[in-house]
């Protein structure tokens, strides 16, 4: 429930309440209440058996500061992890020490337990144990560049080999360079461009010659080459050279004929020429370059002898460099210039295929990750989301494209966590599109294989990219998160159980013993230790260990919600640490934890004061028919309070229809109609069984408007519903709790001591008159942790608390009538409320009769709705 | 050799001069973008301005009219040759030609006009550098082959009015740098220290750290010869040292023997982005030609009548 005036009438989760001081004592039951039956129902028989309040030892269990047996935390050793989680540390050593990649952990359990904190802990003690992982690398792929080669190295060795092929780069780019512009590398180049240009150059300067010396012009055209005829060097007309005689002609056209065969074979010959040109450069250029490379190489070779990948990877890389040793010419004046800035050779596309990319490498597991001192790594993603997890591929904007190459490849904490173990946290891991899929992928297929989610998925524009070579993945995921997480993967995914084997479910709440008590105690000492916050004394711990119990709801049991219990030593330590105590006292986590309170409680407040004000109607005195108090447990964010409501019953003639005004408003949640239904139950089953129920009653909570959920009120509406049929007033000094079965018994609820306190505060704010207190459940009493004021209110007999059983044992404590026992004729004594009920049922039922209200629908006449 | 500068002094740009031109010239094929670069640093230079003539053959077309006309292709294939295929090849590279040139020039921020003419090629521009002087130097937009060194010597000879030709060959590739002389006497060397320094000026890029440096390049057949020659160019430049705009100095070398492949590798080595010579030395002799050298060096060549 979310909004503040919405109530929960079953247990809060969570409850934080100041308590009062002052010990409790056993009491005997107030005189004042006895002589209020009496004073009401003089001619009524009252119950003798079920109307001693509890004793206020039934309330609160307390730690005697003695037994537990030092004076601060500072004289114990501190526990660090978890106390009475066997079954849970159980299961996560057995998934962890099982070597199949189906047995993955979910620790499911409650938050702020400290699960996650004694799982880091226990898994660096486990990771110690494995093998130190390898470190991977992702290189370029000299046969498809598309596909990235993953390299595995021995561990430390990844980062070496990177740096390694950097500096090989780096001294290339300094010796080519300078081989090339020497006087050796350039004489040789010339005599190639010298030899090989002489042939048709010479040949074509020949030709001309030969041409002109017999009169005939080598012209130049768009697509080549012409001979003309020329006189004086100039083309002849044609005019003119027609004008010359047949056989001169004949010459001259026979002589430019001949040499036009001539020139074309000069031509036809530079193609060639062109390319043999090419291939003695080549040549030269592969043999120098093979010299420097394979010398810029050779270091790496032989640190990385026992790699086989990584010598595979060099000889294509030498290969490669071998073929484009031009990269490392300068290409024009802009790398010429002594302005240029000396760039990062990784920077430069010229030369980023022969870098390597570090994906995972000893030194760190990275963001989130914790390396014991040997063994394997333990990563804790906390964002898990698809890259996060399984890693990407990056891609930079290149004119107006998105570009990519094995250098943006990014590892994921798969990864980081590889040979190791990874903490996830489920409910991000879910909540985050893509990333549980691929999770699975990667388990099943047991390696890491680097893909877009488009890809994944087969939704959405793929841009170019990469296909990098998988890497083996051999990993322990282990997945954190709350119970309806857990459950909601078992029953909704069919591949969550069979990857996820080991189920460590941490409890909640450990049973109270001495020996939990003191190991309470240790694990104050670690939390004061590890925040090096002032020693916790007796009694300090003392109080703690008691919040804890209340933290429980439970007062056999403690709280394990360790991130709560670790707040309030901190604060604690804040007032202690202002006061100037050398410890932090009981004083010092009573202020604390009240303080806690009242930054939380305006709400709180002001639903008190808007009831003391009498804006919302509930009594505390008197007495009145059909109209009792019933007790809500409000929530907001993680702060709890019980709040009174009055809940209200009217009777009349009619079709057997018990109408719930909360679920005809839409204002009551299921359970709370169930509710509703069991009670109608009960009526129908102990009054209708001569007769027709020709009963109409309507049953709301008064000034409700937030809606209601629960069925706790379940057996206070019974009480409501009694008083109006029987006539009986109900003292409205007493308030209920109780959920009820169709036999009436009265049935355990939560949130009893917010309930009871919320009262309490009430009567207390308008004085304790000795009449008031609460109803609840018998089942109920051994979650009692009520607060120390109300404690001593019971035991000073102001204020009392009835634990009830049945229905009868209720009525008979709010009207001080007799329930009445049923007799073997089926009827009940008339002075009892049993009797006066069936009386007022059977009235209505000839009144009914008389006027034909349930001869329309007899059949239907018993079916309450 | 001439131990004092002969008296007839071309007019090569005096420090006070801004009347001449640049005539751009420019044949059938791809201009090259070096060339017109050289012609630009020059008119920077010479606060000058460009005259770029772009001359199609029309030799070509009358050789087309004969009956008998053939083209043989760079891939050695005869076919006949078509007139209409002609002038639409040669128109398509003329506005090529001029696109080209106007686009490197406007973005050089040169002064410039663009003219077109048909008759032949010397012809063209011995016409253009008689419209206007004092002086002229024109840069062969086309790089030259090795075989048209008799051309180009020609050339040289029958354009009268230029003061200098600049040329780029096959193996051309750079565009800046210092400006080396070519130094094998010491005739008109002042002059032409002058015009390089103006050169060297000139082509200083902003992001350059330094400024550029003329040096001279001792060209000599035997050691002996190159010390000699040394001690020459210091007579007739004494202020060789500080008397310029830019670092002018002499290049120490032991292995140059003057061939041209010795002068490409020097000229390489030293980053060279002119090379400037003389005409009627041993390097490019009056009657001869030197098309080897243009055919290795890297760097333009300024050849100076």
């Amino acid at each position: 429930m979310k909004r503040e005036d919405s109530m929960v009438l079953w247990r809060g989760k969570r409850s934080k309440s100041a308590d009062g001081s002052g010990a409790a004592t056993a009491t005997p039951p107030s005189s004042k209440w006895t002589q209020g039956l009496r004073a009401f129902g003089g001619r009524h028989q009252a119950s003798e058996t079920h109307l001693t309040p509890l004793p206020a030892t039934e309330l609160r269990r307390t730690v005697d500061p003695k037994s537990l047996g030092f004076a601060t935390t500072a004289d114990i050793a501190p526990i660090r992890g978890l106390i009475g989680q066997d079954r849970a540390l159980a299961a996560i050593e057995f998934g962890t020490e099982m070597e199949s990649m189906d047995y993955n952990i979910f620790v499911l359990g409650p938050p702020a337990s400290g699960k996650r904190t004694a799982l880091r802990t226990q898994l660096l003690e486990k990771a110690t144990l494995r093998a130190q992982p390898d470190d991977w690398v992702y290189v370029y792929n000299f046969a498809d560049p598309s596909k990235p080669r993953a390299l595995r190295l021995p561990a430390g060795r990844a980062r070496v080999f990177a740096r390694a092929m950097l500096t090989a780069i780096d001294e290339l780019r300094g010796i080519v360079p300078a081989l090339v512009e020497g006087e050796d590398y350039q004489a040789r180049r010339r005599a190639i461009d010298a030899s090989v240009h002489s042939g048709p150059e010479t040949a074509l300067e020949t030709l001309s010659q030969k041409a002109a010396s017999q009169n005939v012009a080598l012209l130049r055209t768009p697509q080549g080459f012409a001979l003309a005829p020329t006189h004086e060097g100039k083309v002849v007309k044609p005019e003119t050279f027609n004008a010359l005689p047949d056989t001169m002609r004949a010459e001259k056209e026979a002589q430019i004929a001949a040499l036009e065969i001539e020139l074309a074979k000069i031509l036809e010959q530079a193609p060639k020429v062109e390319k043999e040109r090419r291939t003695k450069v080549a040549e030269l250029n592969a043999e120098l370059a093979h010299a420097v490379v394979t010398a810029s190489l050779e270091d790496i070779a032989a640190a990385f002898s026992g790699v086989p990948p990584v010598i595979a990877h060099l000889n294509a890389a030498g290969e490669d460099l071998v073929r484009n040793i031009a990269i490392f010419l300068p290409s024009g004046e802009a790398d010429a210039s002594p302005m240029r800035e000396p760039t990062d050779a990784t920077q430069d596309r010229r030369y980023r295929r022969y870098m390597v990319n570090v994906v995972v490498e000893l030194e760190g597991a990275g963001s989130g990750g914790m390396l014991p001192q040997h063994g394997g790594p333990v990563v804790e993603e906390a964002n898990p989301v698809y890259g996060h997890l399984i890693g990407r591929i990056e891609h930079v904007t290149q004119a107006g494209g998105l570009m990519t190459d094995f250098l943006l490849i990014k590892p994921g904490a798969l990864h980081r966590a590889n040979g190791g173990y990874l903490m996830l946290d489920a409910r991000r891991l879910v909540q985050s599109p893509f990333a549980y899929e691929a999770l699975k992928r990667a388990l099943k297929a047991r390696e890491i294989r680097i893909e877009l989610p488009q890809e994944a998925t087969g939704f959405g524009v793929v841009p170019q990219s990469l296909d990098p070579e998988p890497i083996p993945l051999d990993v322990k995921v282990i997945l954190t998160g709350e119970r309806d997480v857990y459950y909601a993967l078992a029953q909704n995914d069919p591949d969550f159980l069979g990857l996820f084997k080991v189920q460590a479910d941490f409890d909640d709440a450990i049973p109270r013993s001495s020996d939990n008590d003191r190991a309470y105690a240790g694990v104050i000492a670690s939390i004061a230790d590890e925040h090096k916050l002032l020693p916790v004394d007796v009694t300090g711990v003392a109080r703690i260990i008691e919040e804890g119990a209340r933290l429980a709801d439970d007062r056999e049991k403690i709280s394990v919600e360790i991130g709560y219990i670790s707040d309030i030593v901190r604060e604690a330590h804040y007032w202690a640490a202002k006061a100037g105590h050398a410890a932090i006292t009981h004083d010092d986590v009573e202020t604390a934890i009240s303080a806690q309170i009242q930054r939380a409680d305006r709400v709180k407040d002001h639903a008190q004061e808007t009831i003391e004000r009498g804006v919302i109607l509930v009594d505390t005195e008197g007495a009145k028919v059909g109209q009792i108090n019933g007790l809500a447990v409000m929530q907001i964010g993680n702060f709890s309070f019980g709040r009174p409501s009055r809940i209200s019953a009217r009777v009349a003639v009619g079709h057997g229809r018990i109408v719930d005004i909360e679920r005809e408003a839409r204002l009551g949640g299921t359970s709370h109609t169930k509710g509703m239904m069991i009670l109608s139950g009960f009526i129908a089953g102990r009054f209708a069984q001569d007769y027709p129920l020709a009963l109409s009653a309507t049953i709301t909570f008064e000034q409700s408007y937030g809606g209601v959920d629960g069925d706790s009120a379940s057996s206070t509406e019974i009480y409501a519903l009694l008083s109006a049929l029987a006539d009986v007033p109900i003292q409205q000094g007493l308030a209920v709790t109780g959920s009820v079965n169709q036999f009436g018994d009265v049935q355990a609820i939560g949130g009893a001591n917010h309930k009871i306190e919320g009262f309490f505060d009430l009567c207390e704010a308008r004085g304790l008159t000795g009449t008031q207190g609460v109803l609840l459940p018998r089942a109920n009493v051994q979650h009692l942790m009520l607060r120390e004021d109300v404690v001593a209110a019971v035991a000073a007999g102001t204020f009392r608390i009835f634990a009830v059983e049945t229905i009868d044992q209720g009525i008979e404590i709010l009207t001080g009538v007799a329930a009445g026992a049923r007799a073997t004729d089926g009827t009940y004594p008339s002075d009892s409320i049993n009797g006066r009920v069936a009386a007022r049922l059977k009235d209505y039922s000839k009144k009914a009769q008389a006027h034909g209200i349930y001869g329309r629908d007899a059949t239907n006449s018993a079916i309450l709705s | 050799m001439t131990l004092l500068p002969r008296p007839q002094l071309i007019h090569l740009a005096a420090e006070d001069e801004a009347r001449g031109r640049v005539v751009l010239a420019a044949r059938e094929g791809s201009p090259a973008p070096i060339a017109i670069a050289a012609a630009t640093t020059l008119a920077r230079a010479f606060s000058s301005w460009i005259d770029a003539k772009i001359v199609t053959c029309t030799e070509s077309l009358r050789l087309a009219e004969h009956h008998f006309a053939r083209e043989i292709s760079h891939a050695g294939l005869i076919k006949p040759l078509c007139v209409t295929r002609l002038k639409g090849g040669q128109s398509a590279i003329k506005l090529g030609t001029q696109k080209a040139i106007e686009r490197a020039l406007q973005v050089a921020g040169v002064r410039h006009t663009v003219s077109f003419a048909q008759d032949g090629f010397e012809q063209a521009l011995i016409d253009a550098c008689q419209e206007q002087g004092p002086w002229n130097i024109v840069v062969l937009a086309n790089a030259i082959r090795p075989s048209e060194g008799p051309w180009l010597t020609r050339l040289l000879n029958d354009i009268a009015g230029t003061t200098g030709i600049v040329a780029v060959g096959p193996a051309i590739t750079a565009d800046a740098g210092d400006v080396v002389i070519l130094v094998d006497d010491v005739d008109r060397l002042p002059q032409i220290v002058r015009a390089a320094v103006r050169l060297a000026v000139a082509s200083k890029l902003p992001t350059d750290p330094v400024p550029r440096r003329v040096r001279l390049l001792l060209v000599a057949g035997l050691t002996a010869e190159t010390a000699e020659l040394e001690g020459l160019v210091r007579l007739v430049l004494p202020d060789l040292v500080a008397g310029f705009a830019c670092p002018v100095d002499i290049i120490e070398t032991n292995q140059n023997h003057g061939t041209p492949a010795e002068i490409a590798e020097v000229t390489r080595r030293l980053k060279t982005g002119f090379v400037i010579a003389r005409v009627g030395g041993h390097i490019w002799p009056k009657a001869g030609h030197a098309s080897e050298l243009l055919s290795v060096l890297r760097s333009p060549l300024l050849l100076v009548k």
